[in-house]
C-alpha cells in the first residue's frame, strides 16, 4: 500500500513538472508571438503615420506655394524669376499610438527640364499634385520624415527628393505675354499721335486677343493711355487663369504685363 | 512521516498548480491576436487614403467624404471619416468591435480623423 502511494505521489510530481514545464514553453512562445506581433504592428503604424505625414506637409508646401500664386501677380517679363522666386516649407510634429514624429518639407522651383510629357512621381498621395507637369509650376521637395515608437526599438527615417506641381499654365502665360503685348505695341504704333485711331487700332485688336487668351484658358484685360511725351502710347494687359484646381482649392493666378510704343 | 509527506506532496502540487494558471498563454496570444487586427487596420487606413488621396480629403464636401468612407466599408470594415469634428451622420460605430484604429491628419485648410473598426461577423 505503502509502495503504491509513493508510486502515485511520483506520477503526480512527474505529471505535475511536465506540465509546468509545457505551459512554460506555451507561454514563452506565446510570448515571442505577441512580441514579434507588436513590433510587426508598431511597424505598420510608423509606415501608415509616415504616408501620412509625407503626405500632409507636401500638402502644406503646395498650400503655400498656390497662396503665393494667389497673392502675387506675376510679370510678363518676369515669368522665370517668379518661378524661381518660389520658397515654401512645411513642417509636422507630436505623437500617435506612442510613436513621437518630425516630418519637414522644403520645396522651390524644379530645375528647369524639356519635358513633353508628365513624369509622375511615387508620392501618389498628393496626386494629381505629384510629378513634373509640362507648362506648369513644378516644384522640387526634399523631404525628411523621423519616427520612434516602441520605445526606442523601432524606428524609421527617410529623406527623399519629389517633385510637385500646381497646374498654372506658365507656358501658355509666357506666349500669351509675348503675343498680346507685340499685337498691341503693333495696333499703337500705326498712328502715333491720334488718339482717335489710336483708340480704333486698339479696338479692332482687342476681340482677337481676348478669344487668343479664351482658347488658353485665360481672361484678358486690356488698357492704353497717353505715354506724356513724344507721342508715345503706354498699354497694358492682366491675364487671368480662373479657377486652377489648387492642392486646397480653386485659386486664380494672374499675371501683368505692360510697354510702350516709342 | 506519512503526514509531512502528504504535506509536501499537496505543496507541491499546489505550486505546480499555481504556475500554470499564473503562467496562462493565453493573455499574450489575445495581445498578438489584437496587434494583428490593429494591424489590419491600418493597412486598411493606409490603403483608403491611398485611394482617395489627402488632396481629396483636404477640397472635398462632407457628404462626397462619407460617401467614400461607405464606398470603403464592408461586412468585416466600418470606416467613419471626422472632419473639423464632424462626423458622418449615416456611420455609427459597430457596438462591440473586434478592433478600432483612428489618424488624424493635419491638411493645411482642416483637421480630418479616419476612424476604422474591425467588425464582428
Amino acid at each position: 500500500m505503502a509502495r503504491k502511494a509513493v508510486a502515485a505521489t511520483l506520477a503526480s510530481v512527474v505529471l505535475l513538472t511536465v506540465l509546468v514545464v509545457a505551459d512554460a514553453t506555451v507561454m514563452s512562445a506565446q510570448d515571442n508571438l505577441a512580441s514579434t506581433v507588436q513590433t510587426s504592428q508598431i511597424e505598420s503604424r510608423e509606415l501608415l503615420l509616415e504616408q501620412s505625414l509625407a503626405g500632409s506637409v507636401s500638402l502644406q508646401v503646395l498650400a503655400q506655394a498656390q497662396g503665393y500664386l494667389s497673392s502675387n501677380p506675376a510679370e510678363c517679363d518676369g515669368l522665370p524669376q517668379y518661378a524661381g522666386s518660389i520658397s515654401t516649407s512645411g513642417e509636422s510634429s507630436g505623437e500617435d499610438s506612442g510613436i513621437a514624429y518630425t516630418a519637414n518639407a522644403t520645396a522651390s522651383e524644379s530645375p528647369a527640364s524639356s519635358l513633353e510629357s508628365p513624369r509622375g512621381d511615387n508620392l501618389t498621395i498628393v496626386a494629381p499634385f505629384a510629378g513634373d507637369v509640362p507648362g506648369a509650376l513644378n516644384l522640387q521637395e526634399v523631404l525628411s520624415v523621423k519616427e520612434v515608437g516602441g520605445g526606442g526599438s523601432v524606428s524609421l527615417e527617410r529623406s527623399e527628393t519629389h517633385t510637385l506641381n500646381l497646374p498654372i499654365k506658365v507656358d501658355f502665360a509666357s506666349s500669351l505675354c509675348t503675343s498680346t503685348l507685340g499685337s498691341l505695341a503693333a495696333a499703337l504704333s500705326r498712328s502715333p499721335c491720334n488718339a482717335t485711331l489710336e483708340q480704333d487700332a486698339f479696338d479692332a485688336v482687342l476681340p482677337a486677343l481676348h478669344e487668343d487668351a479664351a482658347a488658353l484658358g485665360f481672361t484678358l484685360a486690356a488698357g492704353w493711355g497717353s505715354g506724356g511725351s513724344s507721342c508715345s502710347a503706354t498699354y497694358w494687359v492682366t491675364l487671368v487663369e480662373p479657377g486652377v484646381a489648387g492642392a486646397t482649392g480653386s485659386f486664380d493666378w494672374t499675371v501683368r504685363g505692360s510697354g510702350t510704343t516709342a | 512521516m506519512q503526514f509531512i509527506d502528504i504535506a509536501v506532496a499537496s505543496g507541491y502540487a499546489a505550486v505546480c498548480l499555481s504556475l500554470i494558471v499564473l503562467m496562462n498563454p493565453v493573455a499574450p496570444r489575445e495581445a498578438a491576436v489584437g496587434a494583428g487586427a490593429l494591424s489590419a487596420l491600418d493597412s486598411a487606413i493606409s490603403s483608403y487614403i491611398e485611394h482617395v488621396g489627402l488632396p481629396f480629403l483636404a477640397t472635398s464636401s462632407e457628404a462626397a467624404i462619407c460617401s467614400s468612407a461607405a464606398e470603403a466599408s464592408n461586412s468585416t470594415l466600418a470606416f467613419d471619416v471626422v472632419v473639423q469634428g464632424e462626423g458622418c451622420g449615416s456611420s455609427v460605430a459597430p457596438s462591440s468591435p473586434l478592433a478600432s484604429s483612428s489618424l488624424t491628419i493635419d491638411l493645411p485648410s482642416r483637421t480630418v480623423v479616419i476612424e476604422a473598426w474591425l467588425v464582428r461577423q
